[in-house]
């Protein structure tokens, strides 16, 4: 017989019923009718597991309190976890200290604490750190204002330009305003020579001695950047800016060219003042 | 029958520094249990399934939090692993290595014939498929109600529910079997 079919001659039997059948809640003889043999044995089944064991226990009983940890070693796990974890903080910070890369409050603690047992570290501020040793040649970049893409506008260059291209100023004058411009008012042009000469020499002295040897040519004039060469270029006074100048705006560096017109000497030859700057103005005229 | 009559907490603790009187309390209140647990489901090698239990339960017994009945369902979920466990090895060396004990061969200890009672019941329970078998012996063997058993096996209290209702009228179906 198929257990189905079994299944099909046993009264059906409510969900609280059953939950009492097996909590024991109900005597064998007030089970539901068919349930009185599955009520007696879960009656014995429970009556078995409450059975008082009288033997095989005693190698198992003996196994279980082996494998019981003792509250000691429970302890001494917590302490080694704890002693290992602490280790392992003060190296990391004492490493981090040698290494002076704490952050400053925190580096003069460590500075303070770690000479007490003889060990020197630096302090937060402690100049050869390697911190402020890596600080300083930012720092020095910062200062060097004649960095034209950090001292001028964008468009530095065609303001350049436009005042390069003004038929307003002639000859020294405009020479000047272009140098003014061009410098950001560093430039002497038109001042007495040899006191300007310092002040040229600031721009990118390379550049302005390739400028020079052209100017003197006849040719063209450059001025790069920031640097005074415009002005130099017009020192020479005496000279006539008649040609175009190109201008490259976002760089901040502008070139004049004009008809042999312009001289630059005295930018380069800053140094020795005036000397220089007659031949330019001469070979302008 | 409850064989715990200190309070549980004192209980535990009193274990947990290995006092014999403790640990005995605490045996004679589970260990039948257990012992009952695993006749049903592997009468050969319920003794070593009860010990092994036991070494478990002792080596997690340091993390345990609970009362008496959140004790009973911890064994014996770990009652359930070992029980699983067994049949997975079984199942690979795929040879029974002991015959089958008559549940009539264990000696009674309390009343003869209620054991022997017992013992038959616990062996039609074990003719019941293993998810019914299982959810009978927690409920009646471990003590544990619908909601705890569904916590050990993994299915929800009403799904216990389910599987108890029908082991009940298969229980009730090969007794009226036997009787014929």
């Amino acid at each position: 017989m198929f257990p189905a079919m079994q299944d099909r001659s046993v009264p059906e039997l409510d969900d609280v019923t059953a939950d009492r059948l097996l909590d024991g809640a109900v005597a064998p003889d007030d089970a539901p009718p068919g349930y009185q043999d599955a009520a007696r044995a879960l009656h014995a089944t429970a009556l078995l597991a409450s059975e008082t064991p009288t033997r095989d226990g005693t190698t198992a009983v003996a196994a279980f309190l082996d494998a019981i940890p003792t509250r000691r070693t429970t302890r001494m796990k917590k302490w080694k976890i704890a002693a290992a974890t602490l280790a392992g903080g003060l190296t990391l910070s004492t490493g981090l200290a040698a290494a002076d890369v704490l952050p400053g409050p925190a580096q003069d603690v460590a500075s303070s604490a770690l000479s007490r047992v003889g060990i020197n570290v630096p302090d937060g501020n402690d100049g050869s750190t390697n911190v402020s040793t890596k600080k300083e040649p930012k720092a020095e970049k910062v200062k060097d204002d004649t960095s034209p893409s950090t001292t001028h506008p964008e468009n530095h260059g065609s303001v350049v330009s436009d005042v390069a291209h003004d038929e307003s100023n002639v000859g020294a004058d405009h020479g000047a305003a272009v140098c003014t411009t061009a410098s950001d008012g560093k430039c002497k042009a038109g001042e007495t020579h040899g006191s300007s000469s310092t002040n040229s020499r600031s721009g990118a002295g390379s550049s302005n001695s390739s400028s020079n040897s052209s100017s003197t040519n006849g040719g063209s004039s450059n001025s790069s950047g920031s640097s005074a060469n415009s002005g130099a270029s017009t020192d020479g006074g005496a000279s006539t800016s008649t040609g175009s100048s190109n201008s490259s705006g976002s760089s901040g560096s502008s070139s004049s060219s004009g008809g042999g017109s312009s001289s630059n000497s005295g930018s380069t030859s800053g140094s020795s003042g005036s000397s220089t700057n007659s031949s330019g103005s001469s070979s302008g005229g | 029958m409850e064989a715990i009559h200190t309070p549980f907490d004192q209980l535990l603790e009193a274990v947990r520094t290995r006092a014999d009187w403790a640990v005995a309390e605490l045996w004679r209140d589970l260990h039948p249990r257990l012992l009952a647990y695993f006749r049903a489901a592997e009468p050969a090698a319920a003794e070593d399934l009860a010990a092994d239990t036991w070494v478990d339960v002792a080596r997690s017994l340091h993390r345990f939090e609970g009362g008496e009945h959140d004790f009973r369902r911890f064994a014996f979920t770990i009652a359930r692993r070992r029980l699983i466990d067994h049949r997975r090895r079984r199942f690979r060396r795929r040879t029974d290595p002991v015959a089958s004990e008559t549940l009539a061969d264990r000696p009674a200890t309390d009343d003869p014939a209620a054991s022997a009672l017992g013992r038959a019941a616990l062996g039609v329970i074990g003719r019941l498929p293993p998810e019914q078998a299982e959810v009978v012996l927690l409920r009646v063997v471990a003590g544990l109600s619908a909601d705890e058993v569904g916590r050990i096996v993994g299915k929800s209290p009403g799904a216990v529910r389910v599987i108890q209702h029908r082991a009940l009228k298969r229980l009730a179906g090969l007794l009226d079997e036997d009787a014929l």
